[in-house]
């Protein structure tokens, strides 16, 4: 127990430590595309939630980040899911997770924001995929698919976003 | 400004008319001018504000999410404004996170700048906060150059200054044309005043065109210009008066000075006479009283008795006539001579007068001329005095012609009668001349002259002339050329008219020359205290065949009168007790039948004219001076005679 705590307490700090430059920008880069992202009224009361599908790369940033702040009003709660889940308003599909159709595939048809790492991310069905370029981070953004789902895209983030194929 | 104050009206009307056109454009232009610069400035600033806010929101997602590469281009935007020099994005932690320039010269700040946009800063710049969700992630810097607000200003101001030059031309020629309208009243009025004042003309009154300030001042100088003419001519009515005064007293004092010099010349010449009249009265009797004493104290010869007989006659008779002439002025200067105006002949009574001078000529080898032209020379006229005159002219002319000289009378018939005397004397100084027939004025006024008389007789014989209705002159070249003297007499009766003159019947004359029986049948009371004169009279009357009675006082001669009335009583006035006044008055008393109105002569020593006066207002027919001529007392009788008793005629 006391290894435990002495092992999770260095290894807590061996993830603090982990935690990448690239994942430090994509967790700010996922904070701020709640800020230039309306979601339709009907999305249900309660903190703005996003969930982080299975391995959690950023670490304590993105809760640091997030903590306090608020979104229309709105509080922003994280969660870490290991499988798909109702209730959450954004889905980060990390390039870990093995499935990300099925995480897909239950934010079909609903409000919720899916964002990728995968090359084939948005291909597949997702509205925001991440990608690298000479060490800046990228991203780009299926605009049928988040109008499918209800939500509406501000231009600005869109003139930012990398075109689909 | 005191030079200012010197100028013309004219002028200063220019003068302010522009300069107060100038003025207010200059102010209005000035203000429109910073106003319209500063509204531009205001818009762009308004504009780049806007800008700046669209430009914060394109680039607020790119400065989100870091993205500078985009950020740079949402700047570069800018590029359409080519104003805009440059453009900084800044991030909120202050780092430069993008940028725009559109010159490479330029650089962006290394942190925001404070906003600066006071003044007149060179360049415009905007601050703006790049916001996301209300929050306040950077900010935007845009940095504008103003040289088009400095552009504008320029041309403005150049603009203004054309507009302010035509401006200032235009109210030039405005003032230049409209200036008249203020000033050429004054200037009228300038004339006017400088007009007047050369030429002292304050009848010139200033023409008034209006009824504002200037026509006021004009009324106002025409009412002074009335009130100093007015004043003006008071005191020229004054000054007048004045003179007036002045020459009046002037003239008074000249008068009195002239009458003060009269009266002291007459004094002197008063002196003179006197002077003259003591010493020829003293000089007959000289003669009479020596030649008196001679023949009382000596035994004289017979021979030399009848000379001193005859030399007091002579002298005594000059003296009479000295007398006589000195009454005749005195009754000529009263009015009191008559004439006893009768035809005659002119020339008989120069040659009368001639007869007479001829011994006192022949003595000093005079000759004398006598040219009387045609005859007879009829005119009417006093023959005595007539004969006076010439005698006296003669007798002045023998007098002063020396010896062996030359005394010419002519009588010519020149509208009239024109007598002229000449001599070949000294003849007279022409300052004299107009002195000549003043009376007791002689040429010689000394003591030591050489020649007598009282220089009474020119005086009487221009008087006698001028009774005459004639006029005599004196003429001389002076210097020893001689005189002249010119009678003229208007020959009052022609010739033909005149009768013959009735010859005397030829009788016996007496001593006097008289007739013996002129006064035949006549009786006469004489009354004088003077036992002389009684004897004279007596004697005269009684050669002539008048019963005479003589009486030594008034009472003895009114007891004559009583006890036989006499046909003429002849009497003196200046007697002891009664007097001849007193002895006429009860005369005159009398009833006629007693002697009452028996004509009465006044024979007397008072010789004035009003002792003559007096004694005629008394009761006298007629008055006689002594020394009288007997004959005058005679034919003075035989007159009252006759008259009184027409047969004794």
């Amino acid at each position: 127990m006391l290894a435990v705590l002495s092992t999770s307490a260095p290894s807590a700090a061996q993830e603090v430590v982990e935690v990448t430059p690239e994942y430090r920008l994509k967790a700010e880069f996922i904070h701020n595309f709640i800020k230039f992202i309306e979601w339709p009224d009907g999305a249900g009361g309660g903190p703005l939630t996003i969930c982080v599908a299975g391995q959690n790369p950023f670490g304590s940033t993105l809760t640091t980040q997030v903590e306090g702040d608020t979104v229309s009003g709105r509080p922003i709660a994280l969660r870490v899911i290991l499988e798909p889940e109702d209730g959450c308003h954004v889905v980060f599909v990390p390039r870990t997770s093995l499935g990300p159709q099925a995480y897909l595939r239950q934010a079909q048809g609903t409000p919720t924001l899916t964002v990728g790492e995968a090359p084939d991310f948005v291909t597949q069905g997702g509205i925001i995929g991440f990608s690298m370029e000479a060490e800046r981070v990228r991203f780009t953004i299926d605009q049928a698919a988040a109008e499918k789902a209800g939500l509406k895209i501000s231009s600005r983030l869109l003139t930012l976003a990398r075109q689909p194929e | 400004m005191s030079r200012f104050r010197d100028l013309p009206i004219r002028r200063k009307l220019l003068l302010m008319t522009a300069l107060s056109s100038v003025t207010a454009l200059l102010l209005a232009s000035g203000g429109f001018l910073l106003w319209d610069v500063e509204r531009f400035r205001t818009t762009i600033e308004e504009d780049m504000q806007a800008q700046a806010r669209l430009l914060s929101q394109g680039v607020s997602s790119a400065l989100t999410f870091g993205d500078d590469r985009a950020a740079a281009e949402d700047l570069a935007v800018l590029r359409i404004r080519p104003r805009v020099a440059m453009s900084c994005l800044y991030h909120s932690s202050g780092l430069l996170f993008a940028s725009y320039h559109r010159d490479g010269d330029s650089e962006c700040p290394l942190r925001p700048p404070l906003p600066s946009n006071f003044g007149w800063n060179p360049v415009i710049t905007v601050l703006e906060p790049v916001l996301v969700n209300d929050q306040a992630v950077g900010t935007l810097f845009i940095e504008r150059d103003a040289t088009d607000v400095y552009d504008r200003l320029r041309v403005g101001a150049l603009t203004a200054s054309v507009v302010l030059f035509l401006a200032f031309l235009a109210s030039f020629v405005i003032a230049a044309r409209m200036q008249h309208l203020i000033a050429s009243p004054l200037l009228d009025l300038a004339g006017t005043a400088r007009t007047i004042s050369s030429s002292q003309d304050y009848t010139i009154r200033a023409a008034q065109r209006s009824e504002d300030e200037v026509g006021v001042v004009v009324r106002a100088f025409n009412d002074m210009l009335a009130h100093i003419a007015s004043r003006d001519r008071d005191l020229s009515r004054a000054n007048e008066d004045l003179g007036r005064e002045v020459s009046l007293r002037r003239a008074v004092e000249a008068e009195r000075t002239a009458a003060l010099a009269r009266e002291r010349d007459a004094n002197r010449l008063k002196d003179e006479f006197l002077a003259t009249l003591s010493h020829e009265l003293r000089t007959p009797l000289n003669a009479v009283l020596g030649w008196t004493q001679v023949l009382r104290t000596a035994r004289v010869e017979p021979d030399k008795q009848e000379r001193a007989l005859e030399s007091i006659e002579r002298n005594a008779r000059a003296q009479a006539r000295l007398i006589e002439d000195l009454l005749e002025v005195s009754r000529i200067a009263s009015g009191k001579l008559r004439l006893q105006v009768r035809p005659i002949d002119l020339a008989s009574v120069v040659e009368a007068a001639a007869e007479i001078v001829q011994p006192a000529a022949a003595a000093k080898r005079i000759r004398l001329h006598v040219d009387l032209g045609q005859r007879p020379a009829m005119t009417s006229a006093d023959p005595d005095r007539l004969q006076q005159v010439v005698w006296n002219l003669l007798s002045n002319a023998v007098k002063f012609t020396p010896q062996d000289g030359e005394v010419r009378v002519e009588l010519r018939r020149r509208a009239g009668y024109l007598l002229t005397v000449q001599d070949s004397g000294p003849g007279i100084d022409p300052r004299f001349i107009p002195h000549v027939f003043e009376p007791f004025r002689q040429a010689d006024g000394t003591a030591s002259r050489e020649h007598g008389g009282l220089g009474l007789g020119l005086a009487i014989a221009k008087q006698l002339v001028e009774l005459h209705g004639g006029t005599i002159q004196a003429r001389s070249p002076g210097g020893g050329q001689g005189a002249a003297f010119d009678i003229h007499l208007p020959s009052v009766i022609a010739a033909a008219d005149v009768p013959a003159a009735p010859s005397q019947p030829t009788v016996a004359a007496s001593v006097l020359g008289l007739d013996r029986t002129l006064l035949r049948d006549v009786h006469v009371v004489v009354v004088d205290d003077e036992e002389d004169a009684r004897i004279l009279l007596e004697t005269a009357l009684s050669e002539c065949g008048a019963t005479v009675t003589t009486a030594a006082t008034a009472s003895e001669g009114l007891a004559a009168v009583s006890r036989r009335p006499p046909d003429v009583v002849i009497s003196d006035i200046g007697m002891p007790q009664a007097d001849g006044f007193s002895l006429i008055r009860q005369l005159r008393a009398m009833a006629p039948a007693h002697g009452g109105d028996i004509p009465a002569i006044a024979l007397t020593a008072y010789a004035s004219p009003e002792d003559r006066l007096a004694a005629l207002e008394a009761g006298y027919q007629h008055h006689v001076a002594k020394p009288f001529e007997a004959t005058e007392i005679v034919r003075l009788v035989r007159s009252l005679a006759s008259e009184a008793h027409p047969h004794h005629a």
